[in-house]
């Protein structure tokens, strides 16, 4: 489902964001930390959501659909995942170590294009996390522009 | 935990320097998430959403009103979710008026005027606020980066202006004054050509490159934009914007909608972050463009625009006062062939295009168009003639400079040349011998080359 260089792009310091729902269909915006591919022929990853984040965690039921966007804080290319939600874990000292680097290459990122402090970002970026796994069923171009929104091919890994 | 807030603690997160991140859903349930490129307060309880290419956020709260969104102050970083229900779709009217200007500035920076337009203000009421992330302390607060505008500076400036004697004068001491006095270090002045088509570059003050000559569409970019509309233009997140526009740039041209191009020139002040750009209009006619930039973010404000406009009015003043006195020329020196001095040994390459009246010097391109020409015809006269005084008025009269009969802005083009000149520390100068008159100064041998 996925190539290597989608793979790069999510293992990259782009930035997470988790769409999800309660079961009213209420929509939640809320942000992840980290993002890694699994198993990129079945389209199985793995997303660290905010451990303050109640509503987040609560609408993450097993079997729940989420929407799961990356956006490169450089270039603005940007991926939407939606998938089923397979389960939520408790963190490890992987999902840790995923998430220290993550945030150093996402607000790294953020510093050097955009400028903005080191210090503030470090301590926006400070914060405990969830990782919640989802099969991927669909991914969409979410770049800006006229393409947004529009279903990316699936590619053989 | 989360604190509820008000409309009020959220004023600095709608400038678009952080873009706001929305969660939608399908009416059965299907989530979709995604940042937005402009998000307005209508009032204290609604918010306008912006859609540009019919999105699927906008199908979605067609068919399910809810919506979460999230905003992040870039003063303090504190993070808010807003709870929002959808009303209405607004596809003209004063909000919607509003949230276009934004993504018209956006599209004008990426030169995409024609493909790129808000479609759609989505209105939503804000049901509730959450703070989800405070740091918990104040935060470096940027400074506006000049002093404030104060009226007695603001007239000091007026009264230095209104003992110039020419138009140059008018330029370079407007400049330097708005630096001395008000602060603005960077600032420029862009006269719109004859047809009203193109912003050129007359002056520059506080750039590392004077960039005189330089030019940009009107509708380009935010002096161009200002222009377009004859109203001030003030962004103050350029580096945010200009990433936004070239991603949607890139986009357009992967779909064909639009050629690759060029993108407008952007400020040659490398980390420039905010622009205000103040139309020069004289006798309810626009004459240019006075420019200001910073290095630091949202710098600008009203009290901004209201002297700039000010001083972009006397400029104006002194544009058309120009062209009034198009035909006056000094008496006192014959404008009869004088001998040329000596010219040193080098040799100078002159080549000119008449294409587009470029001219090139020892290969190194100099300007274009009716400047261009103008040059042309000076080296001319100089080495058939051995021609070196001149007046405006006969240069009226060279049909070879393709000057329109109204309104020519030769005045203008050649304060633009010999500023140019001057800044390119040229072998040819023009200095100025009385009102409507210069000399050309020339210190090699020339060698002239002209093309179709």
């Amino acid at each position: 489902m996925f190539d290597s260089t989608t793979i790069e792009f999510f293992h990259s310091g782009c930035a997470v964001l988790i769409g999800s729902t309660d079961a009213d269909a209420t929509p939640h915006a809320g942000r992840g930390w980290g993002l890694t591919v699994v198993d990129a022929t079945a389209g199985r990853v793995r997303v660290l959501a905010d451990a303050a984040d109640e509503v987040t965690l609560a609408n993450l039921r097993v079997g729940s659909i989420v929407a799961i966007t990356t956006a490169s804080v450089r270039t603005l290319r940007s991926i939407q995942l939606k998938g089923r939600v397979v389960s939520v874990e408790a963190a490890t000292e992987v999902d840790i170590a995923k998430q220290q680097q993550y945030t150093k290459d996402f607000i790294g990122d953020i510093h050097e294009t955009d400028g903005e402090p080191m210090e503030m970002l470090t301590r926006w970026s400070d914060c405990g996390v969830v990782p919640f796994v989802i099969d991927v069923d669909d991914s969409f171009d979410q770049t800006p522009g006229p393409s947004a929104g529009t279903r990316m091919a699936v590619t053989d890994s | 935990m989360t604190v509820d807030a008000t409309m009020r603690d959220l004023r600095r997160c709608f400038d678009g320097r952080v873009p706001a991140v929305i969660a939608t859903s399908s009416a059965a349930g299907v989530p979709n998430i995604t940042y937005l490129s402009a998000v307005h307060p209508v009032d204290e309880e609604r918010v306008a959403l912006s859609n540009q290419f019919m999105s699927k956020t906008s199908r979605n709260l067609a068919e399910n009103p809810h919506a979460s969104l999230m905003l992040l102050d870039p003063f303090n970083y504190c993070e808010y979710r807003l709870t929002l229900r959808y009303e209405r779709t607004d596809r003209r009217g004063p909000v919607f008026e509003r949230l276009r200007e934004d993504v018209d500035r956006v599209a004008a920076l990426a030169g995409m005027r024609d493909v790129f337009r808000l479609r759609s203000a989505d209105i939503c009421r804000v049901e509730r606020i959450e703070l989800i992330r405070d740091l918990g302390t104040s935060m470096p607060v940027d400074e506006r980066g000049h002093r404030p505008v104060t009226l007695a500076a603001s007239a000091e400036l007026v009264r230095r202006i209104s003992r110039c004697a020419d138009l140059e004068s008018v330029m370079d001491v407007a400049l330097v004054g708005l630096d001395e006095l008000l602060g603005y270090r960077h600032s420029s002045v862009m006269l719109l050509d004859e047809v009203g088509a193109r912003l050129f570059t007359i002056a520059s003050h506080g750039f590392p490159a004077e960039g005189v000559g330089s030019e940009v569409e009107v509708g380009e970019g935010v002096a161009g934009a200002a222009a377009d509309r004859c109203e001030p233009v003030r962004v103050g997140q350029l580096r945010q914007m200009r990433k936004y526009s070239h991603s949607v740039r890139r986009s357009f041209e992967a779909s064909t909608q639009v050629g690759p191009g060029l993108d407008v020139p952007l400020p040659e002040l490398g980390d420039t972050q905010s622009r205000l750009a103040v139309p020069a209009l004289a006798r309810g006619e626009l004459a240019g463009v006075l420019v200001v930039d910073s290095p630091i973010s949202l710098a600008f404000d009203d009290d901004d625009e209201a002297v700039l406009a000010v001083v972009a009015a006397l400029v104006a003043q002194a544009i058309d006062n120009e062209r009034s006195n198009a035909d006056v020329v000094d008496r006192g020196t014959s404008s009869a062939p004088v001998a040329p001095r000596p010219p040193s040994g080098e040799e100078t390459h002159v080549r000119f295009f008449a294409g587009d009246g470029s001219v090139f010097l020892d290969g190194d391109y100099l300007i274009r168009g009716v400047a261009g020409r103008i040059l042309w015809s000076l080296v001319q006269r100089y080495l058939q003639e051995a021609q070196t005084e001149f007046t405006n008025k006969e240069l009226r009269l060279d049909r070879s400079l393709d000057l329109p009969g109204f309104r020519d802005n030769l005045d203008t083009r050649l304060v633009m040349l010999k500023r140019r000149l001057d800044e390119r520390d040229a072998p040819l100068r023009m200095e100025r011998t009385g009102r409507g008159r210069f000399r050309l100064e020339v210190a090699t041998a020339l060698r002239l080359e002209a093309h179709d």
